[in-house]
């Protein structure tokens, strides 16, 4: 592994949502709702699959609102309801030899709502950890409107 | 086709956001309440008693996921629909059949 790769910091994101623990975990480890926020304003989720168990496979893949289409796919590594979860993220199109992302979500109630801290691993340059930051950006506000109903 | 299975069909979609709303989940295929109030820019009450009209007339139906509420377009409401274009349809066709016919003898007498 070169020396680059261990020197980019994770991305790590906190928000606070007006929902219980329980209701982000379902977000995130239920297909018909993960398909609800992930991707691009405007773009919809044309796939997902989650086998929610420890070493279960995902996979979601995403249609933008100019017609691209991408996809990402990993398993889950640690599934503790509705506390935490940890999954392998690995974009369709990364490069060959590139290693694998980490998602690492915390969920902790405060008060009626939940506390959610994101972070992601793996990155191999500033830019590419700015890019997720900016696409991970108005998901979580798509996720804030999926539970405020 | 009795015309009182389509007309509450036709009366639930003559407004704007609620036509806007079928035709976002028939592009999608199925949306959480709280997704569907953001690309109409709607409060949730707002949202909730469109969802209300729709679900009422049979045009949508709800199913529960974990504590979220997710519709979708009732597919037999998008075929009664349908059967009511195709049925006029076929009267319009029909008529322009005769009137095509009554042209031509028209012309052949005169």
């Amino acid at each position: 592994m070169p020396a680059t790769l261990q020197k980019i910091e994770p991305l790590v994101m906190t928000r606070q949502f007006e929902a219980k623990p329980e209701r982000l975990y379902a977000a995130w480890t239920t297909p018909a709702l993960f398909s609800q926020w992930f991707g691009p304003p405007g773009g919809s989720v044309t796939r997902c699959e989650m086998d929610a168990k420890i070493g279960g496979r995902w996979r979601a893949e995403v249609r933008t609102p100019d017609g691209k289409e991408y996809g990402a796919s990993g398993v889950f590594k640690t599934l503790e309801p509705p506390k935490r979860i940890v999954l392998s993220w690995i974009w369709d199109d990364r490069p060959d030899g590139a290693p694998d992302m980490e998602i690492a979500i915390t969920l902790a109630a405060r008060g009626e709502g939940t506390e959610m801290t994101f972070r992601q691993t793996g990155f191999r340059s500033e830019e590419q950890r700015g890019r997720h930051t900016q696409g991970w950006t108005p998901a979580f506000e798509k996720l804030a409107a999926l539970l405020a109903a | 086709m009795a015309r009182s299975t389509v007309a509450p069909l036709f009366e639930a979609l003559a407004h704007p956001t609620r036509l806007a709303i079928v035709e976002r989940l028939l592009r999608e295929g199925e949306c959480a309440a709280g997704s569907l109030a953001v690309p109409f820019g709607i409060a949730l009450p707002t949202l909730s008693r469109h969802l209300k009209v729709l679900s009422d007339a049979g045009v949508i139906q709800r199913r529960a996921e974990q504590q979220f509420r997710l519709y979708r377009v009732r597919p037999q409401a998008m075929r009664r629909l349908d059967g009511w274009f195709t049925d006029h349809r076929r009267f319009w066709n029909e008529a322009f059949d005769r009137l095509d016919a009554f042209l031509k003898s028209e012309k052949e007498t005169s």
